[in-house]
């Protein structure tokens, strides 16, 4: 609560506001409307998957197919996830601490990835990366492939998390205090020092969130994958396809399976970046 | 805006604005340039006869009827659970908000394939559905469906902390002048919270248009009957038919834009009545 | 319109905020809630208006069971803290809104309406402001429109909750002064939540001085000041300076004294021989010339001109005592910070020291609730 309320209001943490009128009816509402959208077809998912019993479950996760798709969509995300850590930072300094020409524009496209539909992301991606797109063909005579191969993943997963970042980092830019950095400037210190030491520190926690964010999205990511990825099984296929394939093999069992062991792996990998940020925040006081 | 500290001279900070402008050309602007390029590269006669071909209206009709239908749906629920959670103190309440969150953090496939699991014909009420000669998945309302669960959160997230941050002193003079609770609602919440309100239906309209993995599951490919506009790019796409692909991706590159400059609008306009904290504009 | 509040108490969770609550208003009274932040008294106005319910006890308006009723059935109007103005609306609609929420049948014609809140407007002496927005408005000028607006619905009973909370200061005496009036000439009965104990003196026909949820006194300005029944009105009320004392056979003596006190100079009853606590106002201190005889050895720390009045800091036995005294009244010239003085104590009052008194008298909630802080003077010596 950031308002001035009443004194007491502050020290009892909230308060029961009775004279305000529509709790039971609003609260029925979203709770019926919660249970019927997200919470009974969620139970539906766990309770699919233990149709096959341990042993059926254990065996569909660990088929080398499984393992594969499931380290090309961590792995890849996690990179792009660091790669957007490097850029989202970078470009959310230079929008907030610089004033140049054509800046607001820039500001606004960050959004795109947000806005922009994912499958029209991913045959753009794919026209452009390919051997004769506009970028992939400049890479090609290099060796570099990258439509339909891992790498194509990497950069549809980077074009979907970097306004994650972004947007997580900016708004901490801007409330930090310059007095810290002109009191480290007026003691010696060098610009990549005063970087390094401290704004860094400061800015971390969110660089996490924003990674976070973005790597999350990068897991579950479909549309903008599919079309660049080349989708070779054990080598390019992510998770999320090799569902739609079990679906689409009507082996529903076999997909709730690997559904709920991507959600379990997700929500662990969060908990885990949530208690790193938790105890950097401890530590800068950021 | 806080006016400029570093003074930047020289190098350094030129280096860093190239580095970062062409990353975003590489990564942002190049992607949107060649969906048009791509769209226009057979003329503008091909690129009309794309948009009049039987399929090509279809899939527009019925995306625009399936957001049609979620988002006032999304709409409201964010407005009656937003009330719920920004006005009231309960038990359970940080709980509910991170259900609420939950479609954000699942898979879009996912999102689509509990639907299957629950009305597909292997599904829990898939023999009784077929016995009754009723059709969700794969049909218009699994497209639905999916869409729901998938834009759900977008109102609700933008107006719980705007409204928990204007608090429910406005509401309390109004109810102690005698107001009755939708007169409440209709003249003080609702005008207080009327920016960020569009904001969110923006933002979720944005998405339940351009949604691709979760209907892609729910819906069969039917070209003509069940492909939306992302699925019926698909479609196109794989039967390599580029410049029909990009035309209908065309268009919704261009609600994409308008998108963006609504929302670029409203950020700049009512930047105090949309809340911009970190966390929500992070969020989706 | 009278109300009375019987065996009110309010708890959240566990916590109770409020308990045992008595507190009779009559018709035409301008009452005070007092207290230090987190007394309760906010919630005890919450409750009388609606907003809030009761977790046990009675509260009757006008002779009328109220706690069942919902807040527009009470007849009454109520200023917020913060104003609580509708920021979308002009400052004419803010007035008229509790008249356009009323049902049709009872709802006034629009220029009956508006003839209202032009009257209302010129009451308030903002005529000619009706098409503003709030955040147009200087702070005394937004509290002005919360009152038309709670005076709108013709109330009976009007509850002010920190009225001039926000405002500055010289606006706040002006304003405070204005309300008094308004209130006497429209017959009102009225009910406001201060945290300063000089505003509820000047302002108030009765205080209810409230301490961690429960009433500590209810009187007139001048009953609580000359009478305060525990340590904690007396400290809340004005500066005091506090020493430790023994109380035995009827006789008090200063902690760091030989002599017991006399008898005259002891106000209000004495508590059970013990331990006890002794309260002085620092005007209630007079230095002893050379000649005179008796009083209690003192060191001076200190001294400042505070306008006309002298204000010392003294140090008896290990505790800082504060005197204060007219300057034309006291040769200053004899008095250099380090030299050894003699005072005598007059009005003292002795408190038991159980309870909550020991720290009612240096309550550490807030500022605002430690008097002795809030003298320009404290400032000027550091």
């Amino acid at each position: 609560m950031s308002i001035a309320a009443t004194e007491e209001r502050g020290s009892w943490g909230g308060r029961q506001h009775t004279a305000i009128p529509g709790f039971p009816l609003t609260l029925g509402i979203t709770l019926c409307y919660l249970t019927a959208i997200i919470l009974l077809p969620l139970a539906a998912l766990f309770l699919k998957s233990t149709g096959l019993g341990f042993g059926g479950f254990a065996r569909t996760l660990l088929d080398p197919r499984t393992i594969a798709a499931f380290r090309v969509s961590f792995g890849i995300a996690l990179a792009a996830a660091l790669i957007n850590a490097v850029f989202g930072l970078l470009v959310a300094w230079v929008l907030e601490r610089y004033r140049f020409p054509g800046r607001r524009l820039i500001d606004g496209l960050v959004d795109l990835p947000f806005a922009l539909p994912t499958a029209v992301a991913g045959i753009s991606l794919a026209t452009l990366y390919s051997d004769n797109g506009w970028i992939g063909g400049l890479l090609a005579p290099f060796g570099i492939d990258i439509a339909y191969t891992p790498n194509g993943i990497l950069v549809a997963l980077v074009f979907i998390g970097l306004p994650f970042v972004v947007r997580t980092v900016q708004p901490i830019i801007a409330d930090l205090e310059h007095e810290a950095e002109e009191a480290a400037r007026t003691l010696g210190a060098t610009r990549l020092q005063i970087f390094a030491r401290i704004v860094l520190p400061a800015l971390l926690p969110a660089v996490l969130t924003g990674m976070a964010l973005a790597f999350a999205r990068g897991v579950g990511e479909y549309g903008s994958v599919i079309f660049i990825a080349g989708n070779m099984p054990g080598l390019s296929e992510i998770v999320p396809l090799l569902i739609v394939i079990k679906l689409e093999q009507f082996d529903y069992a076999g997909a709730s399976a690997i559904g709920v062991a991507m959600l379990l792996l997700s929500f662990l990998i969060l908990l885990a970046i949530n208690f790193t940020q938790v105890w950097m925040r401890r530590r800068y006081g950021a | 805006m806080a006016p400029e500290h570093h003074p930047g001279t020289g190098a350094g900070r030129i280096v860093l604005i190239l580095l970062a402008g062409l990353f975003l050309v590489a990564f942002l602007l190049v992607p949107l340039a060649v969906v048009f390029s791509e769209a226009f590269a057979k003329g503008g006669a091909a690129y009309l006869d794309a948009l009049g071909q039987p399929d090509a209206r279809a899939a527009i009709g019925l995306t625009l009827l399936v957001a049609a239908i979620a988002v006032p749906l999304n709409t409201v629920f964010g407005l009656v659970a937003a009330w719920c959670i920004a006005k009231f103190e309960f038990p359970g309440k940080s709980l509910l908000t991170t259900v609420i969150d939950l479609p954000f953090s699942v898979s879009p496939v996912i999102s689509g394939m509990v639907y299957v699991l629950m009305f597909g014909l292997q599904g829990y009420f898939g023999p009784f559905l077929a016995a009754h000669g009723i059709k969700i998945v794969f049909a218009l309302p699994g497209l639905i469906l999916a869409t729901v669960f998938v834009t759900f959160p977008f109102v609700a997230r933008q107006l719980i902390p705007l409204m928990q941050q204007q608090g429910t002193g406005e509401e309390e003079a109004a109810i102690v002048l005698g107001a009755s609770g939708w007169q409440v609602f209709r003249r003080v919440t609702l005008p207080n919270i009327r920016w960020g309100l569009l904001y969110g239906v923006l933002l979720c309209n944005a998405r339940a248009m351009g949604e691709f993995g979760a209907v892609s599951v729910v819906s069969g490919h039917i070209r003509g009957l069940t492909d939306t506009m992302p699925l019926y790019i698909e479609a196109l796409y794989n039967g390599y038919d580029a410049v029909g692909a990009f035309t209908v991706a065309s268009l919704l590159a261009m609600l994409a834009l308008v998108t963006l400059v609504l929302k670029a609008f409203l950020e700049m306009n009512y930047r105090d009545d949309l809340t911009l904290a970190a966390a929500q504009v992070s969020r989706h | 319109m009278g109300v009375d509040i019987a065996g009110m108490s309010k708890r959240f969770g566990r916590a109770e905020i409020l308990s045992g609550i008595e507190l009779s208003i009559a018709r035409g009274e301008f009452v005070a809630l007092l207290g230090p932040s987190g007394s309760g008294k906010t919630t005890l106005l919450r409750i009388i208006a609606g907003l809030e319910a009761a977790s046990a006890g009675s509260l009757r308006i006008d002779d009328r069971d109220a706690l069942s009723l919902p807040p527009r059935e009470r007849k009454i109007g109520f200023v917020f803290q913060n104003y609580a103005l509708f920021r979308h609306l002009r400052v004419f609609d803010n007035v008229a809104f509790g008249l356009q929420v009323k049902k049709r049948a009872e709802r006034p014609p629009r220029e009956v309406i508006a003839r209202r809140v032009a009257e209302l407007l010129e009451l308030v002496q903002l005529g000619g402001l009706g098409q503003r927005f709030p955040s147009q408005l200087s702070g005394g000028q937004r509290q002005r429109v919360a009152l038309a607006r709670a005076l709108a619905v013709d109330p009976e009973l009007l509850l002010l909750d920190e009225p001039f909370g926000a405002l500055d200061a010289g606006v706040r005496v002006a304003l405070r002064q204005w309300l008094r009036g308004l209130h006497d000439s429209l017959g009102l009965t009225s009910i406001f939540v201060t945290h300063d104990q000089e505003e509820a003196l000047a302002l108030a026909d009765r205080i209810a001085l409230l301490n961690r949820g429960r009433i500590e006194q209810v009187g007139t300005p001048a009953d609580l000041y000359d009478h305060p029944g525990t340590a904690f009105v007396m400290g809340f009320l004005g500066a005091v300076n506090r020493l430790d004392c023994a109380v035995s056979g009827g006789g008090v003596r200063l902690a760091g004294d030989t002599q017991p006190l006399d008898a005259q100079q002891i106000s209000g009853p004495l508590p059970a021989n013990g331990p006890a606590i002794a309260l002085v106002r620092p005007h209630d201190l007079r230095l002893l010339g050379p000649a005179e005889r008796g009083g209690s050895r003192v060191l001076l720390r200190s001294i400042a001109v505070v306008g006309a009045r002298l204000r010392l800091i003294l140090e008896k036995s290990g505790h800082t005592i504060e005197a204060e005294a007219d300057r034309d009244r006291v040769d200053a010239s004899w008095l250099h910070p380090g030299s050894q003085l003699r005072i005598e104590f007059s009005r003292v009052r002795i408190f038991a020291t159980d309870g909550s008194a020991g720290e009612a008298i240096a309550p550490s909630e807030s500022d605002q609730a430690r008097p002795l802080s809030r003298h320009p003077a404290r400032a000027a010596l550091r």
